[in-house]
């Protein structure tokens, strides 16, 4: 499933990502965080489809589990809940923090996520060619050989059960010598291959100086238009934040002040950036429906 | 002046006493199609790898290497990158990016070539090879021939003068291979491209090709078109005759040498075919079938019958049969030695076995079943895709189907524990026989076999049986992955058979490997019959399965389309059968192989 991001310049979708998890991580805010983490998901589900949320669905035990941690961690704040262990104590501004943390980590992971599900291998070596090339070309080959390495080690295994050299149903003994014989085996396989491959590269003549870079990426309008907006919004959310309408205060009160009249348009902002994936991906598909209703 | 010229070439590696290329002079001329054979460990790679500076081996070299006239030391790395390309054996290993497009631009985004150039030469050699389709594609989804496809691809994008290929479609099927090998050709006739090839399997070059040379312990033994080269060939008496195509081999085999002029001899079935019906233009043959004295082509050896058996002597070794004529070895139906009478249980016996991997994805194995008698040698054969694989995997109790059942030596296999089938009951060796080598010397591959429980003297003499049975006993010290792959081959068989099967399953063993090794290979077999083991092979190689199977059993869409004696199965098919079968057809009733060819043509004069 393409959604319409993923066409754009792999620069648009580079900065969109990296400024939003920048964004959620400077803030403490519940309602920026709230934000923050619906717009993820929203993107997530946009760029891979309704049903690939339940990949993510582990981040609400992370959410949970990181939130009520937080106040063993941190026994800070006034109201206490409970005491336990002899002394220690629980309180509700450590749980709120909890929370709000919780809230923080996830969205950064759902942020990840979709940076992942986006900026594919190759995107990646073409944002990097001119600044790391060598290390843009090593990323392409070890996403070459972690694949190629695990069907290999398969294929050992297999072919030693088929001798009755089996990993499994052996003593402990037995299952580690047979794993470290396959770990020699795959190195063995791996280095052979390994001098090949550099035949290869080097008959095709790798090393020799300048090294220009297959580009498949065009700058187009749409990109400026869209580069031009994020930065546009991407300033006001920080005029916004610095103007301090995400202060929050939890220890040792929990104060988190109404959001000032003039602090709204950083709030409005900041919102605005962190949906704009979701919502490019979103026209995308009215576009289409409509356009085929018109048929 | 020539595109390549080598005047007394002398190498040897370090450490080498003897020189592996000994005063090779050879020229090779602009936009010809050049294909270099011999056997397996005569210097063709070396001698190849020398044409290009950054692949040449080190060790003492003599002698010169000219490239279009200026020795090859002196021209440049990025010259020689752009003018010589090199395409070598392994698909996997040669490809260095993860995506097609990347691998198609790496050459050219190493030379530096402006983006606008880049682009036209990698849609151009696209579109000139058909890779358009998968052009977005990771590369680990393509599979083997199409890999080598598109290494081909990438160097083509850079405008190479020169084309040198070392066996590339040795890990290929047959079809991937006659794709590429025409690919290449189109690349000669339609570019002018000089091509310089390393083949085995010479069926698909030798009549296309301009000059072909022989190579033999690194000296040149013969070179010329390729009539001349069978001509002198056989005018020699060479070894390397049994690897030249079947109508070759048949002619000089029904003519002597010396009373025939070379230009005569055919070289496709084409040509075979019409050669044979001059033969009896004026009489028509009168015997027209091998008369095998039993059972009559046609009736399936499944059933199991007692053949009159023409046992081996029971110390034969593998130097003895292979010492015999190829004729001797080869199958006639009727005069294989069976380790049991009649009574005894078959070895392997499949019954009506469906097979999935998951529960939404088709059928693999679609009520598939077959029958192995002990002591003979069961060979499957079929396109790619269609299960055989899969099936030896079910025979090894690797996966289980869902329905049927699998009975080995006379047991159910659900009944077998693991440790039980696999000491002493079945065994497989698997299609790429490196993937067995676990240890740093052949010696300890074969002591890892060993059981706890046997004392040291008894062990040693059992790893020495299993190397004098497989020709092995002067590899014992070397590293497994320094062997050639005939040797390889050989090794994985020995670490195989110390498990002492009764059954041995075998995945592609000919993969790779040289017509003289194929002998040998048989020539194990044949011990290991006598000793009344059963050998399940599954192969491409209908030459192979044709000479030295009892049975042969085609397997299409999931299950077992015919199973015959070689004899009858391949008389009766039309294309999916030996080059003799098909050059002989019109004349002969069932003559499966070369020497049957030559033996009822000799009759018939």
């Amino acid at each position: 499933m393409r959604s319409a991001f993923e066409t754009y310049h792999p620069a648009v979708c580079f900065w969109m990502f990296v400024l939003a998890i920048v964004l959620s991580m400077v803030v403490r805010h519940p309602v920026y965080l709230g934000i923050s983490v619906v717009c993820a998901i929203t993107c997530y589900a946009t760029t891979k489809g309704p049903r690939a949320l339940k990949a993510m669905s582990w981040a609400i035990p992370l959410f949970f589990a990181v939130a009520l941690l937080n106040p063993i961690f941190n026994p800070m704040g006034a109201t206490v809940l409970f005491t336990y262990l002899g002394g220690r104590v629980y309180t509700l501004e450590s749980l709120c923090y909890g929370f709000v943390t919780a809230a923080m980590v996830v969205a950064m992971f759902l942020w990840f996520g979709c940076f992942n599900a986006v900026l594919t291998s190759d995107k990646i070596s073409y944002l990097f060619r001119k600044i790391a090339p060598s290390a843009a070309l090593v990323l392409t080959m070890v996403l070459r050989l972690v694949p190629s390495y695990q069907r290999k080690t398969s294929q050992f295994a297999t072919a030693r059960a088929c001798i009755g050299k089996s990993v499994g149903a052996d003593t402990w003994l037995q299952k580690v010598r047979n794993g470290t014989s396959l770990l020699s085996m795959l190195t063995a396989w791996a280095l052979e291959g390994a001098v090949v491959t550099a035949d290869s590269m080097r008959s095709r003549g790798y090393g020799l100086p300048g090294r220009t870079y297959y580009s498949l990426y065009r700058f187009t309008t749409r990109d400026v238009v869209v580069a031009a907006v994020m930065a546009v919004l991407f300033a006001g959310s920080v005029v916004g934040l610095t103007v301090g309408s995400a202060y929050v205060e939890f220890f040792p009160t929990i104060d988190i002040p109404p959001i000032a009249s003039h602090a709204w348009l950083g709030v409005i902002c900041y919102a605005a950036f962190l949906a704009l994936p979701t919502v490019i991906n979103l026209a995308e598909i009215a576009q289409w429906r409509i356009s085929l209703s018109k048929v | 002046m020539a595109h390549f010229s080598l005047e007394s070439l002398t190498f040897s590696y370090p450490d080498c006493e003897t020189p592996s290329l000994k005063d090779v002079s050879l020229d090779v001329q602009r936009g010809h199609y050049v294909v270099l054979c011999g056997k397996s460990g005569c210097g063709k790679t070396t001698l190849l790898r020398h044409l290009k500076s950054v692949l040449a081996p080190y060790g003492t070299i003599s002698g010169k290497i000219l490239f279009d006239g200026v020795p090859l030391e002196e021209v440049d790395q990025r010259t020689q990158s752009e003018k010589i390309g090199f395409v070598m054996q392994n698909p996997d290993a040669q490809v260095v990016t993860d995506k097609v497009w990347h691998e198609l631009a790496f050459g050219l985004e190493s030379l530096g070539v402006d983006q606008r150039t880049m682009r036209l030469r990698v849609a151009e050699m696209a579109s000139y090879f058909g890779i358009q389709h998968w052009f977005d594609k990771d590369v680990r989804d393509l599979s083997g021939g199409q890999k080598q496809l598109l290494s081909l691809a990438s160097i083509m994008a850079m405008r190479p003068d020169v084309l040198i290929l070392d066996e590339p479609t040795s890990q290929l099927d047959p079809i991937a291979a006659s794709d590429f090998l025409n690919t290449v050709r189109k690349i000669n006739i339609e570019l002018g491209t000089t091509v310089i090839v390393t083949e085995h399997r010479l069926e698909d070059v030798f009549a296309s090709v301009d000059r072909v040379v022989v190579l033999d312990k690194g000296e040149i033994i013969a070179q010329g078109t390729p009539r001349e080269v069978g001509g002198q060939l056989y005018a020699q008496q060479h070894d390397m005759t049994f690897a030249l195509p079947a109508p070759l081999r048949i002619f000089y085999g029904v003519n002597d040498a010396s009373d025939v002029v070379a230009a005569d001899a055919p070289l496709t079935v084409r040509e075979g075919r019409r050669w044979l019906s001059g033969l009896f233009a004026e009489e028509a043959p009168t015997v027209r079938a091998i008369d095998d004295g039993s059972l009559s082509p046609g009736s399936p050896a499944a059933e199991g019958g007692i053949r009159p058996s023409d046992s081996p002597h029971p110390d034969a070794t593998p130097s003895d049969a292979i010492a015999q004529e190829p004729r001797a070895i080869s199958k006639r139906a009727g005069k294989r030695a069976r380790g049991q009478g009649a009574d005894s249980p078959l070895a392997i016996r499949v019954s009506d076995v469906w097979l999935r991997y998951e529960r939404d994805l088709p059928d693999v194995l679609k009520d598939t079943s077959l029958s192995v008698d002990q002591g003979t040698t069961f060979a499957i054969v079929g396109g790619n895709g269609t299960g055989k694989s899969t099936l030896l995997k079910v025979l090894c109790a690797s996966i289980k189907p869902y329905r049927g059942t699998v009975e080995v030596l006379g047991r159910n296999l659900k009944d077998w524990k693991e440790s039980e089938l696999f000491s002493g009951a079945v065994a497989m060796l698997p299609q790429d026989p490196a993937n067995l080598f676990a240890k740093p010397s052949v010696r300890e591959d074969l002591e890892e076999m060993l059981p706890a429980d046997v004392p040291a003297d008894e062990g040693q003499a059992r790893i020495a049986d299993v190397a004098e049975t497989c020709d092995i006993a002067h590899l014992m010290d070397s590293h497994p992955l320094d062997l050639s792959g005939g040797e390889q081959q050989r090794a994985a068989l020995a670490k195989v058979l110390m498990c002492e099967p009764r059954i041995l399953l075998l995945d592609e063993p000919t993969k790779g490997i040289d017509n003289f090794f194929k002998r040998k290979l048989a020539g194990v077999f044949e011990a290991l019959k006598a000793e009344g083991r059963t050998i399940v092979l599954v192969s491409h190689d209908v030459e192979f399965c044709a000479h030295y199977a009892d049975s042969v059993a085609m397997f299409f869409d999931g299950s077992v389309a015919a199973t015959d004696t070689p004899q009858g199965f391949f008389s009766q098919a039309s294309f999916y059968t030996t080059a003799a079968n098909r050059m002989s057809r019109h004349v002969f009733d069932n003559a499966v192989t070369e020497e049957d060819v030559v033996e009822l043509c000799l009759r018939n004069k």
